[in-house]
């Protein structure tokens, strides 16, 4: 009863935005359960969390974001800041310290996704100027495959990415300068990309507001000349953090001839050939995802195509690239399409509005078509985790395993058991060897430094989904085998517990 | 009135057809599900069954080295050659558990021939080629079926007194390769070793 006086309370207070809140926190406490079981199912690899947990987990005892599965590719001091300019990270610090865990990281990752359906209510709202639809396009924005795909990749920069994003939209939209000032600035500083993004929401602005004695032309024009510099300053930061230099391993313009983003535009002009060429790799999962991308909001974007102006700069990074997690529904790079998506639907929507029915109506059958799409997606997308045995046995194994190891030890797994262990300065791992010959060459380098520095622990799951478990065999192989110093202290159902020899 | 009657009529059947369907399908799905639980329950008691793990089969192809790739000299004089071949080794073991096959040289047995110095058959080397000393494999439970490709090298002493003539090659038997291959089972920790070998043959041809 207390309960229902209290909605009816907010209600009265909030308006519509209970509805969103109230969807909110079910999709936080909802999905953080289910990121959770999947960590627990040992599914959740290292860099989808255990460099954070690592990194957090070092910053509050005394090491700057330290993080070692990186060190020597590339990071020379191992602090996360030279491998992306992302300090806004360090606003989940203080709920981390509460509790330090993986967990904690999933919880907030999940919570702060979850947030960006304000912003978006608020422009529905502003433009629409109907509570009622504004909500509906709210909570559809958390039912947006392309959302969960962020929510589902544990915590990443890109979590905080995609609602500053919306924020700053949303101010910008409002004209509300100091608190755009806000947000523009933690939005930048959630990743080097991030940089381009908000960019082109200054051309937006442009675009939108027009007139150059307009506030929010102005203001877009100052978004537009901070961002292009930052993203060079955001580099250099990087070098100033120890970053290697070395361009991303997964190569993903080098039909092109680019190392990375910044070299893309420049090589894209030169090699026009190269770049059909790119475009042209591919070609059928890159169609899907941009059907993907329209298809739960009916295409209705590209009426109001204006809105999708921001998501521009990543969809030419992805579409040139080859690298297919760059254009999948799977993965945290949804953070820089998801909320332009949503601003090209109330654009569209906007356009049909002359009929007021039909916009309405259109916003339901998108609602409809999300839930549909969502509900069909989501038995494929979570029967591939497998997360929801609780009393899976060879997990128990895993964990019993862990459990042995001395929290002060020095340990070296494979990437996916590396976040359960990853609360310690000296804990190891590598990037699965099957990703490319690059990383299996790096690899090996990496083994052969921890050879000289007398790892006490080495775990392996050897029963592990591939390629945690290819990783397994390669740590055995190239270095418990070739340094013959370790002894086998326990085995069961695959999982393999060494030690070195005292 | 009657049209609705009817089209209400229509749409009740339709719903008891779907009804109908639904309960079939879901009745053959449940059917399905039993069985595989069947049959993971049989592979998982057979798995349950073994408790040692052991090689049922070891073979090993013969191995053929190729022309000289590399000529040492002493002074004038040609004192090895260094040639390289593929081995082919295939492996059938049965575990219980996660289990480690190795595969290393045990010993190797020369035949005489007129083309290799008899003074110097003890010299003669044959390994592994490149850095591993062993071949490691990691096997899964159950039947594992492994076919193995290794590179071998070997310097060989020729004979300078029978040196070919220029433009004649030869492949004769060099000997009979031995090898070692060791089972080791993580859980029980039990190790089981089996032999196989394999006939060498070399190429030699004249110094260019």
């Amino acid at each position: 009863m207390q309960l229902v006086n209290i909605i009816a309370h907010l209600k009265e207070k909030l308006g519509y935005r209970i509805y969103v809140l109230i969807a909110v926190l079910i999709y936080t406490i909802v999905f953080s359960i289910i990121e959770i079981l999947i960590y627990q199912s040992y599914r959740i690899f290292t860099w989808d969390l255990g460099i954070f947990n690592q990194a957090f987990w070092n910053t509050l005892h005394g090491r700057f974001l330290y993080y070692t599965s990186e060190i020597g590719v590339y990071t020379k001091s191992g602090c996360f800041l030279a491998a992306h300019f992302s300090p806004t990270i360090l606003l989940a610090l203080p709920f981390y310290a509460v509790y330090p865990a993986g967990e904690t990281l999933l919880v907030i990752s999940t919570l702060i996704i979850a947030i960006g359906a304000f912003p978006i209510y608020e422009i529905a709202n502003l433009f629409l100027k109907d509570e009622k639809i504004s909500t509906i396009i709210g909570i559809m924005y958390m039912f947006y495959p392309l959302l969960q795909g962020i929510t589902l990749s544990g915590f990443s920069p890109e979590s905080f990415a995609v609602t500053f994003f919306a924020y700053i939209l949303y101010y910008l939209i409002k004209t509300d300068v100091k608190k755009l000032a806000v947000t523009l600035i933690l939005g930048l500083m959630t990743h080097e990309a991030s940089a381009l993004t908000i960019a082109a929401i200054g051309v937006y602005g442009l675009l939108y507001y027009r007139t150059s004695r307009n506030k929010g032309f102005k203001v877009s024009l100052i978004i537009l000349t901070v961002s292009i510099p930052y993203f060079f300053f955001a580099n250099y930061m990087r070098m100033f953090f120890g970053w290697t230099g070395r361009p991303s391993l997964w190569r993903e313009w080098a039909i092109i001839g680019a190392k990375s983003i910044s070299d893309l535009p420049l090589k894209v002009i030169l090699n026009p050939v190269g770049a059909l060429n790119a475009l042209a790799t591919d070609w059928v999962m890159k169609l899907l995802y941009l059907a993907l991308l329209m298809f739960p909001v009916l295409f209705i974007p590209l009426l109001g195509f204006k809105g999708l102006i921001p998501a521009i700069p990543y969809l030419l990074v992805s579409l040139f690239s080859t690298y297919r997690l760059y254009y999948s529904l799977e993965g945290h790079y949804g953070a820089f399409v998801v909320p332009f998506v949503f601003l090209g639907f109330v654009h569209g929507l906007v356009k049909a509005q002359g009929k007021k029915f039909l916009a309405s109506k259109l916003a339901i059958l998108a609602f409809i078509t999300t839930i549909i799409i969502f509900s069909s997606m989501l038995p494929v997308v979570y029967s591939q985790y497998r997360a929801f045995d609780l009393l899976d046995k060879h997990n128990s194994i895993v964990r019993s395993f862990i459990s042995r190891i001395p929290g002060n030890a020095s340990v070296l797994t494979q990437s996916n058991i590396f976040p359960h262990v990853s609360n310690r300065y000296n804990a190891y791992t590598i990037a699965p060897p099957t990703w490319n010959y690059e990383y299996m060459l790096i690899d090996k380098e990496i083994l052969a430094n921890l050879s000289k520095q007398d790892i006490e622990y080495v775990l392996l799951d050897f029963k592990a989904d591939q390629p945690y478990s290819i990783s397994a065999s390669f740590i055995y192989i190239e270095f418990i085998f070739k340094n013959n110093k370790y002894s086998l202290i326990d085995a069961s159902d695959g999982v393999v517990l060494f030690r070195l020899n005292e | 009135m009657e049209k609705m009657m009817k089209s209400k009529n229509f749409l009740k059947i339709i719903l008891i057809i779907t009804l109908i369907v639904n309960i079939a399908l879901t009745i053959v799905n449940l059917y399905i599900v039993a069985q595989i639980n069947q049959t993971l329950m049989t592979l998982g008691s057979f798995n349950g069954h073994l408790n040692t793990a052991f090689v049922v089969r070891a073979e090993a192809s013969n191995l053929i080295l190729e022309k000289p790739s590399i000529y040492i000299m002493e002074g004038e004089n040609l004192k090895y050659t260094v040639h390289f071949g593929m081995l082919n080794v295939h492996i059938q073991a049965i575990t219980p558990n996660f289990s480690i096959v190795t595969v290393k040289i045990k010993d190797f047995n020369v035949t005489k021939s007129k083309y290799l110095d008899p003074d110097r058959l003890s010299e003669i080397d044959i390994s592994f080629a490149g850095e591993p000393r062993e071949y490691v494999y990691v096997i899964a439970p159950g039947l594992n079926d492994l076919n193995s490709q290794i590179r071998i090298k070997a310097k060989i002493p020729l004979n300078s007194e029978n040196l070919l003539s220029k433009g004649e090659t030869i492949q004769f038997q060099l000997g009979s390769l031995f090898l070692e291959i060791e089972l080791f089972n993580f859980e029980t920790r039990n190790k089981t070793v089996t032999e196989c070998s394999s006939q060498v043959f070399i190429t030699i041809e004249p110094i260019s």
